[in-house]
């Protein structure tokens, strides 16, 4: 098999990371996390600290009780929106964009429902940055908004996004799903902001974990209630951070593996996993521009790519693409709807979806090459019939 | 018996109390000092107090405040022929 589905999951990961993972069950020292004072609830409190450590490294957070574990990206966005009441609540305006995972359009879609007031921004046409300033209105609380595309891979430029929401007092809510390891992030330029992230993508680490990292003071209520290992008389779960978004005991063994996902990166660093994966994508690129009928979404834009690429062939529906891929050369990508739908309304292929190849550090440029033999072969198949 | 005097400090999250044991151990002079489970005495959020000399108060008030690591409450603990005494400083 050659593995092109790296933006929806990270397949192949360091050793270190299943290693760890390994260890957190099979060393029987890792206990119920501040659940007790003995040595092996003391050595799981003290494992999820580092795991906290070395995310605030990567994003250069100096307080590691900035960042709180959850599952995924998902359960991120929707602590945050569902946790930060005074911004998503009745009668506020929030900004978001086209490009958004459903990971974020149906927690705000939810919000809607309650009053809470959306403008949804299409890119600039040229750039795939977003006209935020012009959407600002008098109720306006914040702006949420991917980081990077989890399929066409275009990179917002949160540089930009930030000085307009510090010029007007937003709050910056940040879907770094797909970018979180794929390219440097100094998430401490960013004050009053949030970044919502996954662990098993571009951190390498194992599904089902994922967090919150806050750069800011913010007026938090858990969305979740009950266990915290603290107190325990309150009728209420903890406002403070990070326990105000951890509710229950922890998944101890993947944090020590998403520990060692953000360790690999940190040693290998963002900036020279962003410059392979570029160039991947760039080799990528140039070996399929002239298969006929080709179109490669997003590919006039001048901004920078994550990893992710998206394709279709002529009217050829995107499943009978990858499926042709994956029966004929083993090759995986993702075909069909995104869960970005109002991208695809964008681009037009609600119905054709788009086929999707998305790169990891792991890939070899030999398998780029055996990528694009591949897709002409099936260009030439499924134009024929 | 033998008297002793120490200083506890107690947290509402066992996170911030374990960070602020972990940036304690980071401390060549804060060496030693470590978590210990609340005394029924004290009323805390979390089951843990981090114990330290009286003479380490200041050191680790403004490590606490520089790590950005949040305490409830700071006792003086007597100890006396047995009998605990808490006053409660901060």
């Amino acid at each position: 098999m050659i593995y092109f589905d790296n933006s929806a999951t990270t397949i192949h990961k360091p050793k270190e990371v299943a290693q760890e993972v390994y260890r957190g069950i099979s060393c029987e020292e890792f206990g119920n996390p501040g659940r007790g004072m003995h040595g092996a609830a003391h050595k799981a409190l003290s494992q999820l600290l580092k795991t906290r450590k070395a995310v605030a490294r990567l994003f250069n957070i100096k307080n590691p009780l900035s960042v709180a574990l959850c599952q995924n990206g998902s359960a991120a966005v929707n602590l945050t929106v569902k946790g930060l009441k005074d911004i998503f609540s009745e009668g506020s305006h929030v900004i978001t964009t086209c490009f958004e995972h459903n990971s974020v359009l149906r927690p705000l879609y939810q919000a809607e429902e309650k009053g809470l007031q959306l403008s949804v921004l299409e890119p600039d046409k040229d750039t795939a940055q977003f006209n935020i300033e012009n959407a600002i209105r008098k109720n306006t609380k914040a702006v949420v908004i991917t980081h990077c595309s989890n399929v066409v891979g275009t990179v917002t430029d949160l540089e930009k996004v930030h000085s307009v929401c510090k010029k007007y007092g937003l709050v910056m809510i940040v879907d770094g799903a797909q970018s979180a390891g794929t390219m440097p992030i100094d998430f401490s330029l960013f004050e009053n902001s949030i970044f919502c992230f996954t662990g098993h993508k571009g951190l390498y680490g194992p599904q089902g974990t994922g967090g919150i990292i806050l750069n800011g003071s913010f007026n938090l209520s858990p969305v979740f209630s009950g266990g915290s290992g603290s107190d325990s008389f309150n009728r209420n779960h903890p406002s403070i951070m990070p326990d105000v978004f951890e509710t229950g005991t922890m998944n101890v063994p993947s944090f020590m593996g998403l520990t060692a996902g953000c360790n690999f990166i940190a040693e290998k660093t963002c900036a020279n996993i962003k410059k392979k994966l570029e160039y991947l994508r760039d080799c990528f690129i140039f070996g399929i521009k002239d298969i006929t009928d080709i179109k490669i979404y997003g590919e006039d834009f001048d901004c920078s790519f994550g990893s992710s690429i998206a394709i279709n062939i002529g009217k050829v529906n995107s499943a009978e693409a990858g499926t042709y891929l994956w029966e004929n050369f083993g090759i995986a990508t993702r075909s069909g709807a995104h869960c970005a739908p109002l991208l695809h309304k964008y681009f037009g292929t609600e119905k054709q979806g788009m086929v999707r190849f998305s790169f990891s550090v792991f890939n070899t440029e030999q398998e780029i090459q055996s990528g694009v033999q591949a897709l002409h072969k099936t260009a030439k198949a499924l134009l024929k019939s | 018996m033998q008297n002793e005097e120490f200083i506890v400090i107690s947290f509402s999250s066992s996170h911030h109390a374990m960070a602020a044991e972990a940036a304690a151990c980071e401390i060549d002079d804060l060496n030693g000092i470590r978590l210990i489970p609340i005394m029924p005495e004290i009323s805390a959020g979390c089951g843990f107090v981090l114990k330290i000399k009286p003479e380490q108060k200041e050191v680790v008030i403004k490590l606490l405040t520089e790590n950005g690591i949040e305490f409830s409450k700071i006792f003086l603990v007597r100890k006396e022929n047995g009998i605990k005494t808490f006053s409660q400083i901060i």
